[in-house]
């Protein structure tokens, strides 16, 4: 049996707004090769203690968005425009170097990854690769590695622990591969935890077992949660406030209530009427078209194509990421009128 | 209404993998896909599969395509047994979670689509192409996609292939294995409302795999939900998904996310315990090793379906006070 006992029900505690930003990303813009725009104004903010959920469809610069904060965007890719800030200390310009040297990922910053086998080294045990994220935290000699390395395979809730230590990832399964990288990334105990779709490839059982997991921990080491997902029902049960992304930017942000029961902007409110709602025979209202390529964004607001609300002047003036009525924020011309409308 | 007919027949089917060791890869054991599973695949209706993963879902599909080889029982078609894998091609078709990688990349659309109509001669020359357009049509994608290559299409658009693909034949059973998972929600809706079309349409049957239980209560007649190679429960969709009798059903109920903020993480129950080995499953119920209610007599419990009413069925169980 693991240690995951059903946790009793604790009160869904909103971090307050006074506690301290630990991420801010401003107006981000993210290019391949110096010409593809891939992101093009991201801002999204994360208290600690707070989880921020990214959603959006597929290709709508979720990863790229995580990928910058984290340094790891790869061949080509740079942070052209805006700010991004670690506890108020700006890294986008910081060399890969730099970073490595001050280690912002690992130390500062864990990330989880969709993929165990991008993160988890084939050729080291469980073990060696949690021990050199221990030593990041100031850990040494033997006997205590292998102590707290065990502690952190307990804690994320591995059967048999200390045998795990010496198992290589291939040893294990797919659900305990995500355990073990959860494991890593929160032994350097960072400040900032950045999962890009953890439970994606699970079991809706495993899903729930991880998830759960994630969060407790989150509260217990007070870390700001950035979660990338796709699923409004991980949002749901996961965050504190979403940002909605669709073409490289960032269209509306809100708390989780807000942003499920009550969304404002045409595509949030489109993308959450596509979701099935387990009605039989029910007809489910699509939303038709797909998210546009960075080579070929529309002119205007880049939602236009597809927007059920979409006027003339859509097609040729940019929509702003600002306050709009009722405290909500939004990227979108017709914001207060529609909200008129809606009543 | 009146009962269909039954286009395909399971009776007590059992689909086995050899276990492979050592330099000479001998047999070392067996693994049980799929165990004494029995059921009628009733003609227009879509029946759902759900379970965790490698509970046996595809490996039944497959049995039915005859690309399993059935190691005990029986699958009959409208009565009687196929002669073989051809005859069966035009009656029975499958689409995949991964468009991309059962799409040839250097193939046209056109040719993708035609490929079934060349195979078979049912079509050649203009009318062949006539048909091909046609399918496009059907699933709602532009004639210029004729010319086109598979990664010029978006992911959405390349499933809509694929299921032309399966069309084409003409067939009157379509596994949809996972078909929809890979696509986002908007995408999936768009997918999910074509394949209704068709199906009203062409009086099509599906074999509906999938792991997510709120698309089943909304697109599937009936549900059977597997786990470890066997039946668990079985019955109308819509009725065993408001009201699940088995524990593993009632797990899995419960462990799916709501899109509801009032539904946090930490009031989600939790399975604890370990998920057996396929090749060395639990004596008894298969469940026990998870199951909240599990108790002592749950080892010794032989598996067997009890009915109850409107043909509904579920796994004996120890906690339903069946020994
Ligand atoms: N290494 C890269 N080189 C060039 N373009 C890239 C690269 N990585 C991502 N992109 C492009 O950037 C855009 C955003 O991609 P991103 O991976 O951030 O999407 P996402 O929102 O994470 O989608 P998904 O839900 O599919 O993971 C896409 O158009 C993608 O093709
Ligand atoms: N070709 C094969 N050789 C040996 N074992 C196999 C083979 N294919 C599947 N299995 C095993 O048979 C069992 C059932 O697999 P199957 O693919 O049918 O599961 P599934 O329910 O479709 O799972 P998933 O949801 O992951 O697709 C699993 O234990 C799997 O490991
Ligand atoms: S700006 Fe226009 S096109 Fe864009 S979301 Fe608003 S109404 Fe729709
Ligand atoms: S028979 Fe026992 S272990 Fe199986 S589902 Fe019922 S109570 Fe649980
Ligand atoms: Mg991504
Ligand atoms: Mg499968």
């Amino acid at each position: 049996m693991t240690a995951m006992a059903p946790t009793g029900v604790s009160e869904a505690t909103t971090p307050s707004a006074t506690s301290p930003v630990a991420l801010s990303v401003e107006g981000m813009a993210v290019t391949y090769s110096g010409v593809l725009e891939v992101c093009s104004d991201v801002s999204i903010e994360v208290r600690r203690g707070e989880a921020l959920a990214l959603i959006g469809e597929s290709g709508s610069g979720k990863s790229v968005t995580v990928l910058a904060v984290t340094g790891l965007l790869g061949r080509g890719g740079t942070i052209v425009r805006g700010s991004v800030k670690l506890d108020g200390e700006e890294i986008s310009r910081l060399s890969e170097r730099e970073r490595r040297d001050r280690k912002l990922l690992g130390k500062r910053i864990g990330m989880i990854f969709q993929n165990p086998s991008r993160a988890l080294d084939p050729v080291f045990t469980i073990g060696q690769q949690l021990n050199e994220a221990l030593r990041l935290t100031g850990l040494t000699g033997k006997a205590e590695l292998r102590a707290k390395g065990a502690e952190w395979l307990r804690h994320v809730g591995l059967p048999d622990p200390e045998e795990a230590l010496d198992r290589y990832p291939h040893q294990l399964s797919g659900g305990q591969r995500q355990r073990a990288m959860i494991a890593i990334a929160l032994a350097s105990e960072p400040e900032l935890l950045i999962a890009d779709e953890p439970t994606t490839a699970l079991d809706v059982t495993i899903q729930a077992q991880v998830l759960n997991l994630i969060r407790r921990l989150q509260r217990e080491l007070n870390l700001a949660l950035v979660l990338v997902t796709h699923d409004f029902g991980v949002v749901a049960a996961m965050a504190d406030r979403v940002a909605v992304m669709y073409g490289g930017q960032v269209v509306e942000t809100g708390s989780v209530g807000e942003i499920i029961r009550r969304p404002r902007h045409p595509y949030t409110k489109a993308l959450l009427a596509s979701i099935p709602t387990g009605e039989a025979g029910a007809r489910i209202e699509a939303l038709s078209g797909s998210v546009p390529h960075a080579a070929a964004m529309p002119s205007g607001c880049r939602f236009h194509p597809r927007c059920p609300s979409a006027m003339p002047i859509c097609q040729t003036k940019e929509p702003a990421l600002e306050p709009a009525r009722g405290g909500r924020v939004m990227r979108c011309l017709r914001a207060d009128e529609l909200e008129r409308h809606d009543g | 209404m009146a009962e269909a007919e039954n286009l395909f027949s399971l009776r007590d089917v059992s689909v086995r993998y050899p276990i492979r060791r050592g330099f000479f890869q001998r047999v070392v054991g067996h693994v049980g896909a799929v165990e004494g599973v029995t059921f009628d695949l009733k003609r227009g209706e879509t029946l759902a599969l759900v379970g965790e993963s490698g509970c046996g879902k595809s490996t039944l599909g497959r049995a039915i395509l005859r690309l399993e080889k059935v190691a005990d029982g029986t699958i009959t078609a409208s009565g009687k047994r196929l002669a073989g894998r051809k005859e069966l091609a035009r009656k029975a078709q499958v689409v995949f979670q991964d468009p991309l990688g059962s799409l040839d990349p250097r193939w046209t659309i056109g040719n993708l689509i035609g490929e079934g109509i060349d195979v078979h001669r049912t079509a050649t020359g203009a009318a062949r192409d006539a048909k091909v357009n046609d399918l496009l049509k059907q699933v709602e994608l532009p004639a210029s996609a004729f010319h086109k290559f598979p990664h010029q299409l978006s992911g959405g658009q390349q499933q809509r292939v694929a299921i032309a693909r399966a069309l084409a034949m003409r067939p009157e059973l379509i596994v949809l294995d996972e078909a929809t998972s890979a696509l986002d929600v908007s995408v999936q809706a768009q997918i999910l409302n074509l394949l209704k079309d068709l199906q009203v349409e062409y009086n099509l049957t599906y074999l509906f795999i999938s792991h997510d239980l709120t698309v089943v209560g909304q697109f599937a007649d009936r549900v059977a939900v597997m786990y470890l190679g066997r039946i668990m429960e079985m019955g109308d969709a819509a009725e065993v998904l408001a009201a699940p009798r088995h524990p593993y059903t009632q797990a899995l109920m419960a462990s799916s996310l709501k899109v509801d903020p009032d539904m946090r993480i930490d009031r989600v129950p939790l399975l604890t315990g370990d998920v057996p080995s396929p090749r060395n499953p639990p004596s008894g119920c298969r469940f026990r090793t998870r199951c909240p209610k599990a108790q002592p007599a749950c080892a010794e419990l032989r598996h067997r379906l009890v009915t109850t009413a409107n043909g509904r069925q579920a796994a004996a169980c120890v906690a339903n006070g069946e020994h």
